[in-house]
């Protein structure tokens, strides 16, 4: 699917990518660590450098992280809040490009991307983690008003299996050796 | 037999260039929704459809679904899913009224299978779907462009998953995609 994407590309040339864009926005995530699921909502800034139908982008996060309770009595939460750094990078590429009245691009764009994760837990755990992702997103686009940018996009990402005791709180899943998640955001780039 | 196929598909070919409408479109979509009673859904996937005759579609999709399996009124167990879509989606109705938009409602059907992993183990099983979806296309005349239209719609789905010994189960999906216009 994403080959035939590319493949409609040869006849007319798209707008490229600005050649610098900064972005700034928000995000929510939800990943698993151990065998409980976390949740938190992400600030955005992002500096990118465009060539082409190529972008490369550095990125860092910075949110909120919790677990939900699983004890089955108030008297007994075991909610976890902490925060939640990301630092990273990757690569997007335009994958489709609608330019309408030639004033503003409505663009599909797949992306790839690779960081490292920092969560501060309240009862003192730190754990830190690599991860992968890979999404896909919308960009809204003026190419002659500062190539000012709305995007949405979401991902699908992949850390490796967590077994430090805050992840094992629960029960701990030692099938997989990675554990997947899903992130999305909304940001504004020029 | 294999001559009438490859009349069939030369005809649904000459059909679909005889339309000048949108034949094919690539896209995503974001979908919400509840895949039994007792599992929530959040989904990314990649979405193709194919014109083969008039107002009939091919489709083809890839989803990603992030799960959680409710084990009691406070605790939830967390997965994931992959699952592989075919189906067919026909035009019932639509409206040029608002021109270069156009407004219409979709009916769709298929079948697929799921990996599923959760805290109960990976199992693959069979779906199937049916549905409506209500959108907008937008088209654009000029040749400089190297999509010519932009669609945008909801889909509202049932959703059938069948987990073997543990039955059958019946869900529902908000599907929002967003495709570009070949």
């Amino acid at each position: 699917m994403i080959c035939t994407a590319g493949a409609a590309a040869a006849e007319t040339p798209f707008t490229p990518w600005p050649r610098w864009a900064t972005e700034v926005g928000f995000g929510a995530h939800v990943s698993q660590i151990g065998a409980r699921s976390e949740g938190g909502i992400d600030g955005v800034v992002a500096l990118a450098y465009g060539t082409g139908r190529l972008q490369l982008f550095g990125e860092a996060t910075l949110g909120t992280a919790g677990f939900d309770n699983t004890a089955t009595t108030p008297a007994l939460d075991t909610s976890i809040d902490g925060s939640r750094t990301w630092l990273g990078g990757g690569v997007r590429w335009l994958a489709r490009q609608l330019f309408i009245e030639r004033e503003l691009l409505v663009e599909m764009a797949l992306h790839a991307q690779t960081g490292i994760e920092r969560y501060t837990f309240s009862d003192g755990s730190k754990p830190i983690r690599p991860d992968v992702a890979v999404g896909v997103g919308v960009d809204i686009r003026t190419p002659k008003l500062h190539q000012l940018t709305t995007r949405i996009e979401v991902r699908i990402v992949f850390t490796p299996n967590d077994t430090t005791a805050i992840a094992c709180r629960g029960t701990c899943d030692q099938r997989a050796s990675t554990t997947p998640g899903l992130d999305m955001g909304i940001t504004f780039a020029w | 037999m294999v001559k009438l196929g490859l009349l069939a598909l030369l005809l649904a070919a000459a059909v679909a260039h005889a339309d000048p409408t949108i034949d094919r479109r690539v896209g995503w979509d974001f979908a919400v929704g509840e895949l039994s009673d007792k599992t929530l859904a959040f989904g990314l996937g990649l979405d193709l459809d194919q014109r083969v005759a008039g107002e009939w579609f091919v489709t083809a999709a890839y989803h990603w679904r992030w799960t959680e399996r409710t084990l009691t009124e406070m605790t939830s167990a967390p997965g994931s899913a992959q699952a592989i879509d075919l189906g067919v989606r026909r035009r019932l109705t639509s409206s040029h009224r608002f021109d270069p938009l156009t407004f219409f409602v979709d009916g769709e059907a298929g079948i697929g299978a799921e990996l599923a992993t959760d805290d109960s183990g990976s199992r693959t099983v069979p779906e199937a779907y049916a549905g409506l979806r209500f959108g907008y296309q937008l088209t654009e005349p000029h040749s400089s462009t190297p999509q010519r239209g932009f669609d945008f719609d909801f889909a509202a789905r049932a959703i059938a998953i069948d987990h073997g010994p543990a039955g059958h189960a019946i869900g529902g999906m908000f599907v929002m995609t967003m495709a570009w216009d070949d």
